[in-house]
């Protein structure tokens, strides 16, 4: 699994926030169970050190979202156990409650390439024809990583795969209308 | 290693004159023996006309195809046939099952044409029926099978000869990502047995299940440098 390299999560706060909720929704935990369970789902798709975690769980418990359940106040934050509170729940439902916005990659470096080799006479087909080769060499390689991989795993390379696939349409869709492109660019 | 099937500076065309479709022009491939090859390429680009160049169901006008060292061009019609039966099987993205017979009965179907009895192949098609996930499904009538179920039985007929080589035509198209899948899997698990496939595809996710891809646009293969 580690062929995956995932972008940033836009609101990096707002996610952790809500993947240790949702882990403490089932059943209250301390910080070590949070580490563990992160990382048997989601570590490949975004590391996160315990610092991390216990920053969180301390805003958490701040923000009343979840509650102390055992351990002393005073004591390490390894030892100590949280529960998520009816806010904390509220607070989750709200999440999910709330469809993400349709990410549309208009920063496309590929794009820029396409349309500044247009624009100065270099050839368009080519670069696009080199990146499409490494893009089909990326399914290829998590392709090949789905054999063996766990339902979760394959959802994870499968998400990928979906996205590169995305990118490849585009390609072949704007390989095959260079010229009128082209034509348009220098109106 | 010699190749399973080579195919050396192809042209193909359909009609003449002015409303002539060059098909394929000047294309050249190799494949090697239990290499799993991709042919991508948008509709209309030569993808199946290529297969069928390669199976031996059609003849190039120019250029030469040699099958496991032979010339296929040089094969009478009836000949050429005959060594199709034999050497290729094939996978449509329509599949045509017999639906008065039963599974393994279709799977096992290509012994009638050579005047041989269904039943002296029953093992062999229990034992590609388990391969593709529907040996239990053996004594069901097709006629009452799913998409992918019908693809998956297809492609275990398409394996009863033991083919040198396995054209897959869009095996996929008719069919959801997730029966797709299970139809490349299998595609992929063949191949890594040592089965030599072909397949053509418009879909790069199924592509991405091949070793390495030709990619043809326009009747010609198109350059494509070779990254990774």
């Amino acid at each position: 699994m580690e062929v995956v390299r995932f972008r940033p999560w836009q609101d990096e706060w707002v996610s952790v926030q809500h993947t240790l909720l949702g882990f403490m929704e089932t059943s209250p935990r301390h910080g070590y169970e949070l580490k563990r369970s992160y990382d048997d789902l989601f570590a490949e798709m975004r590391p996160l050190r315990f610092s991390q975690i216990y920053a969180t769980l301390a805003r958490l418990e701040r923000d009343g979202l979840v509650e102390l359940v055992d351990g002393e106040p005073g004591g390490g934050p390894e030892r100590k156990t949280y529960a998520i509170t009816d806010d904390g729940v509220t607070d989750l439902e709200q999440w999910f409650g709330e469809p993400e916005p349709a990410q549309s990659p208009i920063d496309s470096t590929l794009f820029l390439k396409v349309t500044l080799a247009l624009l100065s006479g270099r050839p368009a087909k080519r670069i696009i024809e080199r990146q499409r080769s490494v893009h089909n060499a990326r399914m290829r390689e998590l392709t090949r990583a789905k054999a063996g991989a766990s339902d979760s795993e394959a959802a994870l390379l499968d998400y990928a795969l979906f996205h590169l696939e995305a990118d490849i349409r585009w390609m072949d869709h704007t390989a095959s209308r260079l010229e009128s492109l082209k034509r348009s660019l220098k109106d | 290693m010699n190749p399973v099937v080579e195919a050396a500076a192809l042209h193909r065309t359909f009609g003449s004159g002015p409303d002539a479709v060059h098909a394929l022009i000047d294309v050249s491939v190799r494949i090697e023996p239990g290499e799993f090859v991709a042919v991508e390429g948008p509709s209309g680009c030569g993808k199946s006309t290529l297969l069928h160049l390669l199976g031996g169901l059609d003849v190039p006008d120019r250029g030469v195809v040699t099958f496991g060292g032979v010339k296929l061009s040089a094969l009478s019609d009836t000949s050429r046939s005959a060594f199709r039966r034999e050497r290729v099987g094939m996978v449509l993205p329509v599949v045509e099952l017999i639906s008065t017979l039963r599974l393994w009965e279709n799977v096992a179907s290509s012994l009638l044409l050579s005047g041989k009895r269904l039943v002296s192949g029953r093992a062999r098609a229990q034992e590609l029926l388990e391969a593709v996930g529907l040996g239990h499904r053996a004594n069901a009538f097709s006629g009452r099978l799913s998409t992918g179920e019908a693809q998956r039985t297809s492609l275990a007929r398409a394996l009863f000869n033991e083919p040198q080589l396995l054209l897959a035509d869009e095996p996929t198209s008719y069919l959801d990502s997730v029966r797709g899948d299970e139809v490349l899997r299998l595609l992929r698990d063949l191949a890594d047995r040592g089965q030599s496939i072909v397949m053509a595809t418009h879909d790069p996710r199924a592509a991405a299940f091949a070793d390495r891809s030709v990619r043809l646009f326009d009747g010609r293969v198109d350059e494509v440098p070779s990254v990774g």
